[in-house]
């Protein structure tokens, strides 16, 4: 019974491998397994040792450093040497040596792992010019072939942690990643806008140029996950915009006003210090609005348009001061064409973006307004955003009020300019 | 020439399996472990000839496929090479025939030479998909890529043939052919 109990204790406990003289069977013990790759038992093999390889492992035999055997079933198997437990040390003494039998587990499992740009790759971009790209994402990896990762990779140093091989891999993928969107981009012209749409091909591409590079040394990356190509915040921001933009019908300057008027607004709303700073812009930005205003009604219709908020650009005669009247010119004045406001009904030169008298926003010719409230709409809305009446799609002439069909520049009827 | 290797693991049975065939109870129970053991080998050969000729050969398609930024195609080839791989794990891990003292379903010897019998009959359908896999890498080498394509799709129904086939071995297994 004694020697049942002792044989039972030392068979398949793995724990107590260092030092033990007696035979037993071995295995990768739990604890040293985990994100190890590859395992070597910490003692060396003798005459019919029995080691267990499990579904997910291989095995590998060396003896007197040269690799034997891969065991790549799982199974036990009984390992020959020629060093007998007993005659090994008298074998020694005799033969002057003693022969080496070593034994090393690999996992044949996927290993899953994450990857990213260490800092952002120069990109160059049809639509943007240079670009930084961040790209990061998850793959798999896995060993396929044992006996190269030994020989070509981990060698004798005992490297048996895959953080090693996994900072490898990923210069590896970062490289074909880089490699593969730059030959996109100069052979296929695909934009930094267009990759999201392609990450599965693009995956698939890298997938398969990587093989070629990690195979020589027993690896393969199986899959990619996730995979994200980012642009930095200020041009993804500025990309957003241009979609809101278009979305809303409006251009650059509309927008930043609409934003700030917005942002007014909240700010009123969270009263406090905030409310007087945000009522604060909102007297900034109405006086600066109304001062534009004036500043066009003054120039009167020989202005130039305003480049940036409707402001103009004061001249040396209306910088300072106050210029003396002009003396009047025999010449007579050539007729101005006139505007007529809606809203008051203001007569005033032509050419105005809002009525001197009570500042409602001028229709140009053509362009469409609601026919209810009679307020400008921009291009393609559907619904007054003043009364919410919807927009009939039917052009009007405004002169002789004739129905205009969409796209044309003159009135078929009297022949004014749309 | 195919070898049935039900008889080569009879002929290298050694001295301590020949004595468990002359005890009376352990008798039947040795004969079916070595047709297990057979079919096992057989399956790992099926495995590995799906391994190198068709599963090599995709990949290898692939890879022509990333040089020359063939787009279109990537997403077939992925989907065929995760079959080939999905196929391959199937055959090489799949159920052996075990069952316990006293089981529900007692699988016996005739039904265990049936599976055998049932997985050396794939071997031709995984030659086919490996002559396909062959020509469409050829294809992809050549650079004419509408054929991979045309390949590809034929593949991946011979895959889906498969799978059904090989889902009908668990009622084989059983011996209850209910479906």
């Amino acid at each position: 019974m004694g020697l049942f109990s002792k044989t039972n204790k030392t068979i398949g406990s793995g724990s107590d491998i260092e030092g033990a003289d007696s035979r037993k069977g071995f295995y990768w013990v739990e604890d040293q397994k985990g994100e190890n790759v590859m395992w070597r038992l910490p003692r060396n093999i003798m005459w019919n040792d029995n080691v267990l390889v499990r579904e997910d492992e291989y095995g590998i035999f060396f003896r007197d450093g040269k690799a034997l055997v891969v065991f790549d079933r799982p199974d036990r198997y009984a390992l020959t040497t020629e060093n007998i437990p007993v005659l090994k040390s008298i074998l020694g003494t005799v033969a002057g040596n003693v022969q080496i039998g070593e034994f090393y587990w690999a996992q044949k499992r996927e290993f899953r792992d994450k990857f990213g740009t260490p800092q952002p790759l120069a990109f160059r971009d049809v639509d943007f010019g240079v670009v930084q790209l961040r790209i990061f994402g998850q793959f798999s990896y896995k060993i396929v072939d044992p006996l190269l990762l030994i020989t070509q990779f981990v060698g004798t140093k005992g490297l048996t942690k895959s953080e090693e091989i996994v900072e490898w891999l990923k210069s590896q993928v970062i490289m074909v990643l880089n490699d593969t969107l730059g030959e996109l981009k100069s052979k296929k012209q695909m934009g930094v806008l267009d990759m999201p749409a392609y990450l599965q091909e693009i995956e698939q591409l890298c997938l398969g140029k990587l093989t070629t590079e990690t195979e020589i040394y027993g690896l393969k990356i199986m899959r990619f996950a996730g995979l994200n190509i980012n642009m930095p915040e200020e041009v993804q921001e500025a990309i957003n915009k241009r979609g809101a933009m278009s979305a809303l019908g409006v251009n650059y300057i509309q927008y930043q006003s609409g934003k700030a008027i917005e942002g007014i607004g909240q700010g009123a709303a969270q009263g406090g210090e905030g409310s007087g700073f945000a009522m604060m812009g909102a007297g900034m930005g109405a006086g600066m609005s109304m001062g534009g205003m004036m500043t066009q009604s003054m120039a009167g219709g020989g202005g130039q348009p305003a480049p940036f908020g409707g402001q103009q650009a004061a001249t040396p005669q209306t910088a300072a001061v106050p210029q003396a009247p002009a003396p009047q010119t025999a010449a007579p004045k050539q007729a101005e064409p006139m505007d007529k406001c809606n809203n008051c009904g203001a007569e005033f030169s032509a050419g105005k973006k809002f009525c001197p008298d009570c500042g409602q926003k001028m229709t140009p010719a053509g362009s469409l307004t609601c026919a209810k409230c009679g307020t400008a709409l921009s291009p393609g809305a559907k619904f007054c955003p003043e009364c919410g009446t919807k927009v009939e799609t039917v052009r009007r002439c405004p002169r002789c009020d004739s129905v205009v069909p969409a796209g044309t520049k003159f009135c078929p009827e009297c022949g004014q300019k749309l | 020439m195919t070898v049935d290797l039900r008889n080569k693991v009879e002929d290298d049975r050694g001295l301590i399996k020949k004595i468990q065939l002359c005890i009376p109870g352990f008798r039947g129970y040795r004969q079916k472990e070595d047709i297990r053991l057979a079919d096992a080998l057989l399956r790992q050969q099926l495995a590995d000839e799906l391994k190198n000729n068709v599963l090599l050969p995709l990949e290898q398609t692939r890879e022509s496929a990333s040089r020359a930024l063939e787009l279109d195609l990537m997403n077939d080839l992925a989907a065929v090479i995760s079959q080939a791989k999905t196929a391959e794990a199937k055959i090489r891990h799949a159920e052996q025939g075990y069952t316990g003292v006293s089981p529900a379903n007692r699988i016996k010897k005739a039904e265990l030479n049936t599976l055998y019998e049932y997985d050396l009959a794939l071997i031709d359908g995984i030659r086919g998909l490996g002559d396909l896999a062959k020509a469409a890498f050829s294809s992809a080498d050549a650079g004419s890529f509408d054929s991979v394509k045309e390949k590809i799709r034929e593949i991946r129904s011979g895959f889906s043939e498969f799978t059904v086939m090989f889902d009908k071995r668990s009622v084989e297994i059983a011996g209850i052919g209910a479906f």
